[in-house]
């Protein structure tokens, strides 16, 4: 019988909390980014993205200095309100699209390519971990364009222009722009990791996602036109995340809301059900070990 | 108190391929050699023992938890895989210390310990060298650097030698050896059974999914003296290497493989072969491409055993 020697010790000393362990792949990620290929098209995107607020926060300062404003003459300037602060998602939703592709198409896909989901899983980390990771790395991107700039906005808005009456009359604004932004983030999230899981190539992931956000909009389109039913309208994404919007931002009853023929509380369950079934998916897609029939 | 490693009439099996069917064993400390032809279902059987698969019947337990259930039991568990889960873009040291930190360790543990792994499998002077540009070897040994880093308690290893150079499957062969006497459980699955056969006397063997034959390889040992054991290699200049090793008594027989810029060696006596065969590359600075055994003599003894148990049972 062999007798082993037991000097051999495992490691005793401490290690991160569990719940901390995901953002290792979210850190890794963004690190990956900034020093690959991509990192151009991201700096330009966050450039752009920035430009595009600059532009709301002159207006603010125009507002806020009578000798600009009269310099402007004619030029109609927008009142600043909560529709005020709906409107940087509009551009925002552009850009952020294009960095989801970016960012996110290859965030499954390659490590499927790779073969590198068992590297993940047999660590101690489940696959939902793996998954939040994941995420976490898309909604760094979204939440940098949308929550943070648009809070800026409203708080620069707050001490410049608008002053303790605008925030007793709009203290809950923060909350609309960061629900609003995080829902965009999600749901963007859920879409590109769900395209990311079922192939083995970031750019066909990207193909994937653009593929679906066209064509259900197409289809759409064409079910409202054939059946003479506006209310199918909620099929679009984009119809029900604007709607959500302007239920977040308390303007239900304002003009735009009104041409919807359904309720913000209704895209909200349209586009949560979207979430769901795009994580379910992608959870479900992240196995340990393909197997090849 | 149980074993380190309990399979209990574990069974796995993929729609209607049988991966592993009815095994049972219990392994303990030391190294276990897991040893079958492809498709035995080795690398199942270790999947299975990490909790990657879900056995379709059956229980496996290691280290006292079971591994599917209890996620934090991988932390004291290293698996080296089959697979190329790299990152290319990584250098060897980021690669170590990603791993590190994904098993819990904190940014100044990861690197200390990403550091030592590299000294351990001689990969310290290429740490900073991106994973793209290891040769096959080397990313087999940054493989078995992420293995141990942890200091694990139970370390996996699947085919950890494939396309080794002669002084990496010396290295890895010791370094194998030295867990086991250190009280590790190390398994270690091949289909060669000369690399078994060096490293421990404890071998499990696979066939058809099914556990064959447990124990003491010595009685399998003596079925190779009718079966050379053979050893493909790749390099840039395969005639020049030829022109050092057929002087070798070791080696039987050179075979030149004209599609590829390869050739095969057999030998009765493997472990001199390469012995010598690292001698040869280092002095004659001959740069080893690829370098593995086909499972010819290993399918032999499995067909001769597999064969002489239906003619038993019959």
């Amino acid at each position: 019988m062999p007798v082993y020697a037991q000097h051999y010790r495992r490691w005793m000393g401490q290690t991160t909390p569990r719940w901390l362990r995901w953002t290792v792949i979210t850190r890794y990620h963004l690190r990956q980014l900034f020093t690959g290929k991509g990192r151009l098209a991201l700096i330009a995107l966050l450039v752009l993205s920035g430009a595009v607020h600059l532009t709301f926060l002159a207006i603010i300062y125009i507002l806020a200095n009578a000798e600009l404003l009269s310099f402007l003459g004619q030029v109609k300037l927008p009142e600043v309100n909560a529709e005020f602060f709906i409107y940087p998602f509009v551009p925002q939703g552009f850009i952020v699209g294009l960095l989801t592709l970016i960012v996110g198409s290859g965030l499954i896909a390659d490590d499927r390519r790779d073969n590198a989901v068992p590297l993940y899983l047999s660590k101690p980390l489940t696959p939902t971990e793996y998954l939040v990771g994941k995420c976490g790395v898309l909604a760094v991107f979204t939440l940098a364009v949308t929550a943070v700039p648009v809070n800026l906005l409203f708080l620069f808005e707050v001490l410049v222009h608008g002053g303790r009456a605008f925030f007793k009359a709009h203290w809950w604004l923060p909350l609309s722009i960061t629900s609003f932004s995080v829902v965009i983030t999600a749901l963007c999230g859920a879409v590109i990791l769900m395209a990311s899981s079922l192939v083995k190539k970031g750019s066909l992931a990207g193909v994937f996602a653009i593929g679906l956000f066209i064509g259900h909009n197409v289809l759409t389109g064409i079910l409202v036109s054939s059946f003479r039913n506006e209310k199918l309208m909620r099929l679009s994404l984009q119809f029900d995340l604007h709607r959500l919007g302007l239920w977040l931002f308390g303007l239900d009853d304002s003009p735009t809301a009104g041409a919807y023929p359904f309720s913000g509380q209704s895209a909200g369950l349209v586009i949560l059900t979207v979430i769901v079934v795009c994580l379910a998916i992608a959870r479900w897609r992240i196995r340990p070990v393909e197997v090849v029939k | 108190m149980s074993a380190p490693v309990v399979f209990d009439d574990v069974a796995k099996w993929y729609g209607e391929v049988l991966g592993i069917n009815g095994v049972t064993a219990q392994l303990g400390p030391g190294v276990t050699g897991l040893l079958g032809p492809n498709g035995a279902g080795k690398s199942t059987l270790l999947k299975v023992a990490t909790g990657l698969l879900r056995p379709n019947r059956g229980r496996v337990e290691i280290l006292g938890s079971d591994p599917r259930r209890d996620i934090e039991i991988h932390r004291r568990v290293g698996f080296c895989h089959d697979g190329e889960d790299f990152y290319d873009t990584l250098s060897g040291l980021d690669f170590l210390r990603f791993s590190l930190r994904l098993n819990g360790f904190g940014i100044r543990q990861a690197d200390q310990l990403a550091r030592e792994a590299l000294e351990i499998v001689g990969l310290a002077d290429q740490a900073h060298k991106r994973v793209g540009a290891y040769s096959k070897g080397m990313r087999q040994r940054l493989k078995l650097g992420q293995t141990v880093a942890h200091k694990p308690d139970l370390i996996l290893l699947d085919e950890p030698l494939a396309g080794m150079d002669p002084v990496g499957r010396h290295r890895t062969l010791e370094l194998i050896r030295q867990w086991g006497e250190a009280g590790c459980v190390v398994v270690v699955s091949s289909h060669i059974l000369h690399e078994i056969d060096t490293l421990t006397n404890n071998i499990m063997m696979l066939s058809h999914g099914r556990l064959l034959a447990e124990g003491d390889i010595h009685e399998v040992r003596d079925l190779l003296s009718e079966h050379p054991h053979q050893i493909y290699i790749e390099c840039a200049d395969p005639r020049a290497l030829s022109r050092h090793l057929i002087a070798l008594e070791e080696v039987q027989k050179i075979n030149f493989e004209r599609q590829r810029r390869g050739i095969m060696l057999e030998t009765f006596q493997p472990d001199l072969l390469y012995q010598q065969l690292a001698k040869v590359v280092v002095e004659e600075r001959i740069e080893i491409e690829l370098m593995t055994s086909p499972d010819d003599n290993v399918q032999a003894v499995f067909d001769y055993l597999t064969h002489g148990r239906t003619e038993e049972s019959d």
